[in-house]
């Protein structure tokens, strides 16, 4: 990228002079105008709602709400404090892979490759922090052990390794391995303290939650990296989606943490680090309904949206905001089957990457 | 049909069909080059909005993204089947106008789109790369490539 190109030069000043005359072509008055125009919508929309009735089945939102359950303090996302939000890597980085200076298209593996280990750190990072805490027994986080969280962390690692290492294109996640090589030095961190483990200890376990979240923050920017280098668009359709649905789902994460950080500890920093949190959240929601936009994955998108919004999570952080917070139905929100929100999402981007042409 | 949102920015669904949408006709419009395909697509990014009307926060940054996606997959439409591919409309305009707009014709899709949302929505490149669904360095990218084939091919 020149100089040229920041500093408005002939070509650009035509363009401009272009769109702008080009614009004026389509007169406001045109097409389907006002009350007209938006009966025209409200037809479409209701036709394509009786199609997806007849082709689903009745109620698919109504059954969705119904199903969400509470699962008392399940809290998986309970550890998590946010250290990398929508960070798009190093935006300078050569995205050739073997010095050639031609870049390699990845294999779809080494798209779906950090999710393993993205959800063993996450695990990891949970028990850690609220070990640290004291609040283990209370939140029944999804891995109850240290030594078996660390092993899976150590095994997702491994065969992430194996993948990137078989890829030509693996190279668009060395700005991640290298955060990685850290996490030996936090496990020693985390060991070594021997001081009370109460909420008083809140700051060493954000400091740990911090660390954990930069690496999984690198995964995911260098996941970035490596859509970049797919070719083919319906492939790099998929990658992206892929990629703003574990972005979801971390970012699902941290929001949730933080209104139960703001509800039992409130203060001016929380309620600033949700209402930023919420931001994002709903900003991702909107984006990722935008881009599956025309693409084979418009309609796991509008599920998992439609499912997050049925949870509740969002209301009652939207309550919070405004200085009240129902934990109970918090806690609730934060816990949906299985069979939903992002990692259910993630498996049907999988499948339908699987069988791109 | 009745907003549910609540605060300040509350708007309904026809507040933002009248406000928005001669604004999305002329982006549409420059994307694509055709008059007819730009009202169709402006018409399904509203459909789609009020489909997904309770879900989506900012209807004004949905329907933008989602017309980019909607004119990226026409145009993907377009150049499998050569018998869509854009056609400029006519046009009675000055002769460096028409020249430039018979350029951007010939730019790849992603090209064109960098190029709209820069030089007519005046979108800083973070954004245009939010809405694209790409990194930053990638909307430089496509515009330094796009400004350097339009130097080539424009006279002076």
């Amino acid at each position: 990228v020149s100089e040229s190109d920041l500093v408005p030069g002939p070509i650009e000043q035509r363009l401009r002079r272009t769109f702008a005359a080009r614009a004026e072509d389509m007169a406001p008055g045109d097409g389907a105008a006002g009350d007209q125009g938006i009966q025209l919508v409200l037809a479409q929309s209701a036709d394509r709602a009786h199609e997806r009735h007849r082709d689903h089945g009745p109620g698919r939102f109504q059954l969705v709400a119904a199903i969400v359950v509470i699962v008392g303090l399940g809290l998986a996302a309970i550890g998590v404090v946010v250290a990398n939000d929508e960070g798009d890597g190093d935006e300078t980085g050569d995205l050739t892979s073997d010095g050639s200076g031609e870049p390699h298209a990845p294999d779809v593996a080494l798209i779906t490759a950090p999710r393993d280990l993205v959800t063993a750190l996450q695990d990891e990072r949970n028990l850690a922090t609220i070990e640290l805490i004291g609040a283990a027994d209370a939140m029944a986080p999804a891995v109850d052990d240290t030594e078996e969280a660390r092993s899976r962390t150590d095994t997702a690692a491994t065969a992430f390794d194996s993948v990137v290492a078989a890829d030509p294109a693996g190279s668009a996640y060395q700005a991640a391995l290298d955060r990685l090589d850290g996490l030996g030095a936090l496990r020693g961190d985390i060991d070594a303290y021997d001081g009370p483990r109460t909420l008083d200890n809140v700051d060493l376990a954000t400091e740990a939650f911090n660390r954990y979240s930069d690496m999984i923050g690198g995964l995911l920017d260098s996941q970035g990296e490596a859509t970049q280098l797919i070719d083919d668009p319906d492939l790099q359709a998929g990658a992206r989606m892929y990629l703003l649905g574990l972005r979801q789902h971390e970012l699902t994460a941290q929001l949730g943490r933080a209104a139960v950080l703001n509800a039992v500890s409130p203060s001016s920093p929380t309620l600033t680090e949700l209402s930023r949190l919420y931001g994002l959240v709903n900003q991702g929601h909107d984006d990722l309904l935008a881009q599956a936009t025309g693409t084979p994955y418009e309609a796991p998108a509008t599920t998992v949206i439609d499912q997050i919004e049925a949870s509740g999570l969002l209301d009652t952080v939207a309550t919070a905001l405004q200085g009240t917070t129902d934990l109970s139905h918090l806690l609730a929100a934060v816990n949906l089957p299985e069979d939903q929100g992002w990692p259910a999402f993630l498996d049907r981007v999988e499948q339908l990457l699987a069988t791109t042409p | 049909m009745t907003d549910t949102r609540a605060g300040p920015g509350a708007e309904d669904f026809a507040f933002v069909y009248r406000t928005q949408r001669s604004r999305l006709r002329r982006i549409a419009y420059l994307m694509t080059g055709q008059a007819a395909v730009a009202e169709e697509l402006v018409h399904d990014a509203f459909v789609r909005l009020h489909e997904r009307w309770e879900a989506v926060n900012v209807p004004a940054a949905y329907l933008r993204t989602t017309l980019v996606h909607l004119c990226l997959a026409w145009r993907d439409r377009a150049a499998m089947g050569r018998a869509r591919e854009p056609r400029m409309d006519e046009s009675v305009e000055p002769p460096e106008i028409d020249e430039t707009w018979e350029l951007l014709v010939m730019l790849p899709r992603d090209q064109r789109v960098a190029l709209v949302l820069r030089y007519y929505e005046d979108l800083p490149d973070d954004e245009i790369a939010r809405v694209m669904g790409c990194r930053p360095a990638t909307v430089r990218t496509r515009i330094h490539r796009a400004l350097n084939t339009l130097r080539k091919e424009m006279n002076p």
